[in-house]
């Protein structure tokens, strides 16, 4: 499926974007950067063509009926058209993913650091963000049309309980998960609590925020379309379900490859900012002997 | 003086759980010392063995003990006593695990000792933490700043303005073989590079104590042969008492003005020694029947601890 050729692996390309390390750009290196990301995506990317090959030819060869499965290159052609209808969809539950994202990343920074500061907060607060995830957010939904009607904001909601957890918890984790040695040289410089937050936990807790936050990606996206499910008038989930409803399976199927292109942009998005922030993050272990 | 004076100072456990010290008897039995139990050496001459002044460092009959869930506490160091003045370089020698690592951490201030005190200048009570320069066996660089910043760090937590802390650091580096580094991240440097940084950030502060906690371990025996000479060409030993700890005797006589050698856990100091040997010591130094001499009587006093 589309998604899956889109998942990059993220941690060869960084290990290969270090092995390059002080890169002078001539045409030879822009050559060799082609080469790495063909390394990197080339597999899946036949795989995915692969698939869909297989798609198209076992439809028209088993004769399969075009409501029950239409071949790719009709999706393709119900793609392109009518374009707007996925952008202007797709743009509603972008919007809806976004906000909900933003004010996840918010709350979970707040939440974790918190508690990283207090661990009266953690012990008061911790059990009801586990909680909170034992619950299915699919039967919330109803009561958040309730409470708030049909228009953005159930879906911003539910988007925010789906990607708070794991932006809060990768934080949290980070921001506990420093070396002892490292607060003990922090400690022999003379540093405050909050010189070692800021210089220390902060910058060690990264690799995990972004592990948080590329989870909290892809998950956002289902988010939104739980809450388009239940009450929305516009929206990528908006679309399945009444395309869904009438047998338009063609347009059903384009919307969930609009829609999974979406999660795999924020997700590479996010792997890129990871990739630019992390950049020497990468220790090499040959010599760094733990003992 | 006063009996007062013989009450663990501090007891302190890091680890916050239910941990009485053990009695004052029990540990209180080596003697022998001419210092006085438990008091900071004071300037009023006569009870102090200095030569000049007061010790930058002095512990005093030093005992720590770590709980261990339903065992007996593992004594890492009993009745330790130690004077390190200014421009002295003192290497504490002894088999692993004896305990050296928790001297240094008692005397940086990381850790309080069950029994006994530790006074930087005569002073037993002010806060010894981020007052004292201690370099440790890994080199503990933060993988996202390069040389410079990681060199800086401790300028930069005391406030120092950025642009005097970079020329500052910019300065020394030079002498410390590692101006070409500066915008280097710890990643593409080597082991020895890297110990290199670590001392750099270690000693930019300008304290009067460095501790040096097996600075070289992790590297291999060239580029620590190699560390070693670099480290008594580049250290500025005048104004700054050093104390390092390692296993390695050699190492100890290369770098060394004295040399306590210390027990197996729980560590106590079984020998004291004055290397009268002359600086700079160049390699061939080993040669020389003196540092035989020095060796050999460092070897048996520790091997002497082993077959016992």
């Amino acid at each position: 499926m589309g998604s899956m050729s889109a998942l990059p692996q993220t941690d060869d390309h960084i290990a290969n974007e270090n092995a390059a390390a002080p890169s002078r750009r001539s045409t030879g290196s822009v050559l060799k950067k082609l080469k790495t990301y063909v390394q990197n995506w080339g597999a899946a990317i036949l795989i995915a063509l692969f698939g869909l090959l297989l798609w198209e030819l076992s439809v028209s060869l088993f004769d399969v009926q075009e409501w029950l499965l239409p071949p790719v290159s009709q999706i393709l052609s119900e793609l392109i058209a009518d374009p707007f209808l996925f952008i202007e969809n797709g743009w509603v539950t972008l919007r809806e993913i976004l906000v909900g994202f933003m004010v996840s990343a918010t709350f979970g920074f707040v939440m974790a650091t918190g508690m990283f500061w207090s661990r009266l907060l953690e012990r008061s607060v911790y059990p009801f963000l586990i909680a909170s995830q034992t619950v299915p957010v699919f039967t919330l939904a109803p009561l958040l049309v309730i409470w708030t009607g049909t228009g953005m904001t159930p879906k911003v909601v539910i988007v925010v309980l789906f990607t708070f957890f794991p932006i809060t918890i990768g934080l949290m984790t980070g921001l506990r998960s420093v070396d002892p040695d490292m607060i003990a040289m922090f400690r022999t410089l003379g540093a405050s609590k909050w010189q070692m937050f800021t210089k220390l936990h902060l910058p060690s807790a990264l690799p995990y925020l972004f592990a948080g936050l590329k989870v909290a990606a892809v998950v956002s996206v289902i988010g939104a379309v739980i809450g388009e499910w239940i009450g929305a008038s516009a929206g990528l989930g908006w679309l399945i379900k009444t395309s869904g409803s009438r047998y338009q399976t063609d347009k059903v199927f384009a919307a969930i490859f609009t829609l999974s292109v979406m999660a795999s942009m924020m997700f590479i998005l996010i792997s890129l900012m990871q990739t630019r922030m992390l950049r020497h993050y990468h220790q090499s272990d040959s010599e760094g002997a733990t003992n | 003086m006063s009996l007062t004076s013989e009450i663990p100072a501090t007891v302190h456990n890091p680890n916050g759980s239910e941990f009485s010290s053990p009695e004052p008897e029990t540990s209180v039995k080596s003697q022998g010392f001419h210092r006085e139990r438990g008091k900071c050496p004071k300037d009023k001459g006569g009870t102090t063995p200095t030569r000049s002044g007061i010790p930058a460092v002095s512990v005093r009959n030093a005992y720590k003990s770590f709980p261990r869930p339903d065992l007996p506490p593992v004594e890492a160091i009993d009745d330790i006593s130690l004077d390190v003045r200014l421009g002295e370089f003192v290497v504490i020698v002894g088999p692993s695990g004896c305990g050296k690592s928790t001297l240094l951490n008692i005397i940086a201030g990381l850790i309080q000792p069950d029994i006994g005190s530790v006074c930087l200048q005569g002073n037993g009570e002010a806060e010894r933490i981020g007052r004292v320069a201690y370099m440790h066996q890994i080199d503990l660089l933060l993988p996202w700043r390069n040389v410079l910043s990681n060199a800086t760090l401790g300028l930069e937590i005391a406030g120092v303005p950025r642009h005097d802390a970079d020329a500052k650091a910019t300065e020394l580096a030079k002498r410390f073989g590692i101006a070409d580094f500066l915008n280097a991240y710890p990643a593409t440097l080597s082991g020895g590079m890297r110990q290199r940084v670590a001392l750099l950030r270690a000693v930019l502060p300008d304290r009067d104590v460095l501790l040096l906690d097996e600075p070289f371990k992790a590297l291999d025996a060239i580029t620590r042969a190699e560390l070693q000479r670099w480290l008594s060409d580049v250290l500025d030993r005048t104004n700054r008492a050093t104390v390092m700890v390692t296993h390695d005797v050699e190492e100890a006589l290369m770098l060394g003005d004295r040399i306590l050698v210390m027990s197996p856990r729980p560590g106590r100091i079984l020998l004291e020694l004055d290397v009268d040997l002359p600086r700079p010591r160049p390699p061939d130094v080993v040669r020389e029947p003196n540092f035989v001499e020095l060796k050999w009587q460092l070897l048996s006093a520790l091997s002497g601890e082993w077959v016992r």
